[in-house]
């Protein structure tokens, strides 16, 4: 009996995983509390409830937990493609995701809660009063399909979760919908704001993994169940208090309503529903940040530093098959850079690296990332280089061949030299203009400097201060290089000063 | 001879209009030849076949042991390139807009195709340099930078950039074009000088007057054909 019960299943998913030893799992931090959040407290920490779901889970399964940045929106697609082994951040289960992934059974359900203005007397007190009315929530909810239906003006926020309850509190829309959880961790500790009661439908949230992975889902499955039945899921949500009468039923939990104090929410309330002033934010908060910042900078110089590596060479080569090259070389020339410079970078890198698995070549976030920047700069840097070249007049290019100097030794030692004054100044602005760009590679799970502020923003909503911090490091990391180009430019230019 | 020029004959790139005509002229070794003509007859043309910078379809031109061919079509070209690299070994010439290397200093526009051609170290190319720029008269501009010298100046850094290569045929062309009356002696002056040396010059110019001055003989092209003038 025992044996025939166990599936002939083909695939080695779980085997895998124990093997490694570790359960790679993608959540996005920026989606915020009390998901899976950088603690406020110490923000080197990730912390949330499904934080202590993985971990648990991965106990159950005797392996650890890793969490895995994604970019929340794209975590389905960076889980086929194999970035992680699951996706845990608040996924819905909805059928047509069933399409293109397995999902868990489901660890947390929710109802959806509206939250208003308190000073607003006009506001939309439930789901049939907002019709015609600006309503924010998440992009892809349920929450927002309800509203669609109800007629609502739908708006959605890619940024976290804090940004649709801001700006509920400045007048830009008149209510929020969303799952409970949110409502309670952005729009309970917000004073002028009120979460209505009433329960509006209700969201369930599941693993997901790749369809595949049928042993794996089997494990996870069985450990949600153990999970369930001993009381661990109850006591995190308790924790976070988010335990509620949906998840009771879900997980056919009969017990009485427990006392227990939701600490991390205290926590959460304590750290974030009290934005302290900005100098106490200098003094004790940022500082405890350096880190996380510095990493960040790392990621984005490094990153940075390499595609520029990858552009300057690509782009001196085009601009020299674009101006010497024989035709059909300068029209591919002409072609690659009308190419690259006329389709957007994002696109690019969404091609890069979702685009490319389908054809069999997988590419590490780094190699992509940097990749798909240096091919794109190459573009601009080609143009920058054809315009120096351009400035060098082409009787110089003659009085070189007539000293019997080849092509090659006359572009190296008469055309380089003066073109590269007039190319300099461009290449550098792209440069810092690349430093910035960078920022698109949070999109294949890189943690830069601008992911780094964005997740730290929702999880002390602290947007301003630490936009200022961003800002720093940026101009920290730009204004030695047009330091260094000013140094060049001069150095390059010492013929054009006046006689000694 | 150093120098002989049989026939020679170059069309406007794609079209049948004929640049130079059956041109035919000798040099003997050491001497300086005058070419005068209005602007458009060619003169130019000629120089820049001569230089190697310009492929040209008919005739053959002779400079000591080297015989260059005239050719037509592709593979003629690439055979062609070839002959006027060999050509550009042993003419130099002294453009009429000069063409210092602006971010060189006087001596390393003397030594950079001594030491990337002939590939000579730096201190073999630089003692030859310094003495002809001293011989020019431009020992102390050795370390300037070609936006910081005179009308003059340049010109004499021109010849000397092209005299570093030991070429055995100086071409110049329209050498006092942009030079007052003064100046233009010192030009002569410094042609002089350089025929001392055993090279074969060929001054393309429209100024009768200087060319009488320097030349030992003297052509006139006028619509891309020769003859001997004066």
């Amino acid at each position: 009996m025992l044996g025939l019960s166990t599936p002939a299943s083909a695939d080695d998913s779980l085997a895998a995983l124990r093997a490694r030893g570790e359960l790679r799992w993608g959540a996005d931090a920026q989606g915020g509390a009390p998901y899976v959040f950088q603690d406020p407290m110490d923000p080197n920490h990730l912390i949330g409830f499904e934080v202590d779901l993985a971990s648990e889970i991965a106990r159950v399964l005797g392996v650890r937990a890793r969490p895995v940045q994604g970019q929340w929106d794209q975590l389905l697609a960076l889980l086929n493609r194999g970035d992680f082994d699951v996706a845990l951040n608040g996924i819905e289960v909805a059928e047509e995701k069933r399409r293109i992934v397995a999902l868990s059974r489901p660890y947390y359900a929710a109802p959806e809660l509206l939250t208003i203005r308190r000073s607003d007397p006009s506001a939309p007190r439930s789901l049939d009063a907002a019709r015609g009315r600006r309503v924010g929530t998440l992009p892809g909810s349920l929450a927002e399909r309800m509203l669609a239906r109800a007629g609502a003006e739908v708006r959605t926020y890619d940024g976290g979760q804090n940004e649709i309850y801001a700006d509920l509190v400045l007048g830009r829309s008149d209510a929020v919908l969303l799952d409970a959880p949110i409502a309670r961790y952005y729009g309970g500790i917000e004073p002028a704001l009120e979460v209505l009661a009433p329960s509006i439908g209700e969201v369930r949230y599941a693993i997901a993994l790749r369809t595949a992975d049928e042993s794996l889902r089997e494990a996870l499955d069985d450990a949600l169940a153990d999970l369930a039945r001993d009381g661990t899921l109850r006591r995190i949500y308790e924790r976070w208090g988010i335990w509620n009468t949906e998840t009771a039923a879900l997980l056919d939990d009969r017990r009485s309503a427990s006392a227990a104090v939701a600490e991390e929410f205290e926590r959460w309330r304590a750290a974030a529903g009290r934005i302290p002033p900005f100098a106490e934010r200098v003094l004790e908060r940022y500082p405890r940040m350096l880190t996380l910042f510095a990493r960040g900078a790392a990621v984005t110089l490094a990153l940075s530093l390499t595609a520029f590596a990858l552009a300057v060479p690509l782009g001196v080569a085009l601009a020299i098959a674009r101006k010497y090259a024989p035709r059909p070389f300068r029209a591919l020339a002409v072609a690659y850079i009308e190419f690259v410079r006329g389709t957007p970078l994002l696109v690019q890198l969404i091609m890069l690296y979702f685009g490319l698995p389908e054809l069999g070549v997988t590419l590490d976030p780094f190699v992509a990332g940097a990749l798909g920047l240096g091919l794109n700069y190459a573009a601009a840097e080609a143009e920058n280089y054809r315009a120096g070249l351009e400035s060098v007049p082409t009787p110089q290019l003659e009085a070189a061949w007539s000293l019997n100097l080849s092509t090659p030794q006359a572009l190296r030692f008469v055309i380089a030299p003066q073109a590269a004054r007039v190319a300099i100044p461009p290449a550098v602005n792209d440069f810092i203009a690349l430093l910035k760009d960078s920022s698109l590679v949070s999109l294949v799970t890189l943690t830069e400097l601008t992911k780094t502020y964005t997740n730290l923003a929702n999880s002390t909503r602290d947007h301003l201060g630490l936009g200022l911090v961003v800002a720093l490091w940026y101009l920290a990391i730009g204004l030695p290089f047009a330091w260094l180009a000013r140094r060049a430019e001069a150095r390059l230019g010492r013929h054009l000063r006046t006689a000694p | 001879m150093t120098v002989r020029v049989i026939n020679l004959g170059r069309r406007h790139p794609g079209t049948p209009a004929r640049v130079l005509t059956d041109v035919s002229f000798e040099i003997t070794a050491g001497t300086l030849v005058a070419i005068t003509g209005p602007s458009g007859g060619g003169k130019t043309t000629l120089l820049r076949c001569l230089a190697g910078l310009e492929p040209f379809e008919h005739g053959t031109v002779e400079i000591e042991d080297l015989r260059v061919v005239g050719c037509q079509g592709a593979g003629g070209r690439r055979a062609n390139a070839r002959a006027r690299a060999a050509l550009r070994q042993r003419v130099g010439l002294v453009f009429q807009s000069l063409e210092l290397f602006p971010h060189l200093t006087v001596l390393e526009n003397c030594v950079l195709a001594p030491i990337h051609v002939r590939r000579l170290a730096r201190a073999d190319a630089e003692r030859p340099a310094r003495d002809l720029l001293a011989r020019l008269g431009l020992g102390d501009k050795l370390a300037a930078y070609p936006q910081h010298l005179s009308g003059g100046q340049c010109q004499r850094a021109a010849i000397a950039r092209a005299l570093a290569m030991e070429p055995r045929v100086l071409l110049y062309d329209e050498p006092t074009s942009a030079l007052d009356a003064s100046l233009k002696n010192e030009v002569a002056e410094t042609l002089r000088q350089v025929r001392g040396t055993g090279v074969t010059q060929l001054v393309v110019t429209h100024d009768l007057a200087f060319a009488d001055a320097v030349a030992d003989v003297r052509f006139a092209l006028e619509a891309g054909r020769l003859r001997v003038a004066g």
